[in-house]
């Protein structure tokens, strides 16, 4: 003999939809809210590539404005940190939003253009007054699988740049839809990722630390001191 | 682009919600039925079986805090069965012969054997076991025949919790123990407890007279009785103030043994009843047993995950680390921007889990009358148990689709079940 049907055990359907509805809204609520908070940082960083845009602009008038001594823009780093942080805020939105996110593609494109631009006017400071800054291009590859290596490169030039902080380094994603960054990777014969240029000098594939100190070292000769870092090679 | 963390995350999250909500959801419905009347009506014949299986050093305790129980006396029936101890277990219990304690011992055949042999002999109205390692509160008894007001009800189940906190693991278990004690009240208030716990479930003892005794059912007997009782359409309530002290294993191994056998025991006797997976068992068959077993499925999916991309994201950081001589001390420079903030929808939904989960852990506590102050174990339980729980699940299922016998010895069926 069994028990009469045990009345608890009864699905009361409209609670399983109640609760359906309440967890619907909830995953609504979360994806609109991330939906707007990644807006909202995007229209930061659109904000800031206005605004160094403007600035870039403007140092290239001051230059041409002071026609007659333009070495006295020598001693400054225009841009170098604001750029810096850009890239930073552009990393991590494409983490956040994948790296096929076309307002993350446009504006690294954008970013790109930037870094050119700053990096022309760098190296025609240089010729005009005769320094030598070190100025490195870096050309990496986020599509998958095609640049196993970029991520540790980023690290070892991340950790380049926080040392050496008078160390410009320019970085470039191959993949973007940029014509004049394939022209400049036509003119450094950038066929492989992870790829460096230190002033002018080509070094592909993968570069230690060790390797890249050395490439940076033979670059800069005097004009920087240089004496930390053959003690860093020194060390290891 | 939806990435697999990304589609893991959201099914997880899903799941877990919506599971969470319709958990605090039933006990806002029912909040009123979680204290019992505390007094019953009448005071029916009760007997006690402690099964045990070399416990020289716990059945004392044990007994005692039977001998204690708020109960009267002339309808408390105490039955110690000793499976062929090779210690001193029957020395031990033979001292509370002289305080009415009856004693039976027998050849070693297993708990389910031990638990049949004092089931024949009673004549008691209701039955329940306790294992040679734990104790009762001393109004356990009464609150849980205060339960029992009708006929279909055929078990109460107790609250349980972990006796003896020391160590990291034991108090780690008390924190699933208190969130164990909302699900059993859950489960009672949906009509589909599917484990009726060893220690101090009572039952009336018509439902064995009618429908068979204990079976050995993979060692975990109390999960078969359950299953049987749900399989006859009868109600299984729940006691939630009535509170049950266990001893929970100290160490990594024993707890995996332990763990090992539940849950064999828990997919074996589920797969053994798969029956009740049908409309006619309502909750229980369509969504209690169900979203059991997917919760398995998906511990052990994000936990394998989970464990993975730590061990593989941790190595490639060592290597990152490495390529710059482990020079790191500008790298860590703390910086801090809202900006960097992860806000994104995977998680906003997350954090919104998160805090559910929380939730039910505070109403947990509250049910469980549990006045202690936040520890830590509290952190390292949602950090780390789920982890250990894919582990468990993992090994259990790998053993049952090996059809393997794990060949545990008749003393691992003496540890707590539950």
């Amino acid at each position: 003999m069994n028990g009469k049907r045990n009345g608890l055990k009864r699905m009361a359907w409209q609670k399983y939809v109640f609760v359906l509805f309440v967890t619907v809204a909830i995953f609504l609520f979360g994806i609109l809210l991330g939906s707007y908070t990644s807006t909202q940082k995007l229209q930061q960083v659109s904000d800031l590539q206005n605004d160094l845009r403007t600035q870039t602009m403007d140092t290239e008038m001051q230059y041409s404005l002071v026609q007659e001594n333009p070495c006295a823009f020598i001693n400054t780093t225009p841009l170098t940190n604001e750029l810096y942080d850009l890239s930073v805020r552009l990393d991590f939105m494409e983490n956040v939003l994948g790296p096929d996110n076309t307002q993350v593609i446009g504006m690294k494109s954008y970013y790109s253009l930037l870094e050119l631009r700053q990096w022309l006017f760098m190296k025609q400071l240089d010729k005009t007054c005769g320094t030598n800054r070190t100025l490195v291009l870096y050309f990496y590859s986020n599509a998958k699988g095609e640049c196993p290596e970029c991520q540790e490169q980023g690290f070892i030039l991340t950790w380049l740049r926080k040392n050496y902080p008078d160390v410009q380094i320019f970085s470039f994603d191959k993949n973007l839809p940029v014509t004049s960054l394939a022209t400049l990777e036509q003119q450094y014969g950038v066929n492989e990722t992870p790829f460096i240029v230190v002033n002018d000098r080509p070094y592909a594939g993968f570069q230690s630390k060790n390797a890249l100190l050395l490439a940076v070292l033979d670059a800069t000769n005097a004009t920087m001191d240089t004496g930390t870092m053959q003690t860093a090679l020194q060390g290891g | 682009m939806i990435t697999f963390n990304d589609w893991l995350i959201y099914i997880v999250s899903f799941f877990g919600l919506y599971t969470a909500l319709f958990y605090l959801f039933t006990l806002y419905e029912n909040w009123g039925k979680t204290t019992t009347a505390g007094r019953p009506r009448r005071y029916p014949a009760v007997a006690i079986i402690v099964p045990c299986y070399n416990e020289e050093r716990t059945v004392g305790k044990t007994i005692e805090s039977l001998l204690a129980l708020d109960y009267p006396q002339e309808r408390l029936e105490i039955v110690v069965v000793d499976d062929g101890s090779t210690d001193g277990t029957y020395k031990a219990a033979a001292q509370y012969r002289k305080r009415g304690v009856a004693l039976l011992r027998k050849e070693n055949g297993g708990k389910h054997t031990a638990l049949n042999l004092a089931l024949k002999r009673t004549k008691a109205e209701f039955v329940g076991a306790l294992d040679a390692d734990s104790t009762v509160e001393p109004d356990a008894l009464r609150k849980i025949i205060s339960r029992f007001t009708g006929p279909d009800i055929m078990a109460v189940t107790p609250s349980m919790k972990i006796r003896d906190e020391k160590g990291v693991l034991r108090r780690i278990q008390s924190v699933e123990f208190t969130m164990g004690i909302l699900l059993r009240r859950v489960f009672a208030d949906l009509g589909s407890q599917h484990v009726t716990p060893g220690p101090f479930t009572i039952y009336r003892r018509a439902f064995f007279e009618k429908h068979g005794y204990y079976r050995e059912a993979h060692r975990t007997e109390d999960i078969e009785v359950a299953l049987r009782i749900q399989s006859h359409h009868y109600q299984i309530e729940n006691a939630t103030d009535a509170y049950v002290y266990t001893h929970g294993p100290n160490t990594f191994r024993s707890l995996y043994k332990q763990r090992l056998r539940w849950y064999y025991g828990f997919l074996s006797n589920v797969l053994d009843y798969k029956r009740l997976f049908s409309k006619e068992h309502g909750n229980l068959g369509l969504f209690i047993l169900p979203t059991a077993l997917l919760s398995v499925l998906l511990v052990i999916v994000s936990g394998v995950y989970v464990l993975g991309k730590i061990v593989v994201d941790t190595w490639q950081n060592i290597q990152y680390y490495a390529a710059v001589n482990f020079d790191l001390w500008k790298m860590l420079t703390p910086h801090f921007d809202a900006f960097f903030i992860n806000t994104n929808a995977v998680v906003i939904i997350s954090f919104a889990s998160l805090v559910v989960g929380l939730t039910l852990f505070f109403v947990s506590r509250r049910l469980a009358q549990d006045k202690r102050p936040w520890k830590l174990s509290y952190l390292l339980f949602f950090l780390l148990y789920w982890l250990l729980f894919a582990f468990w699940w993992l090994a259990a299922g790998a053993y049952k689709l090996a059809g393997k016998d794990t060949g545990w010895n008749h003393k691992s069926e003496y540890e707590v079940s539950g």
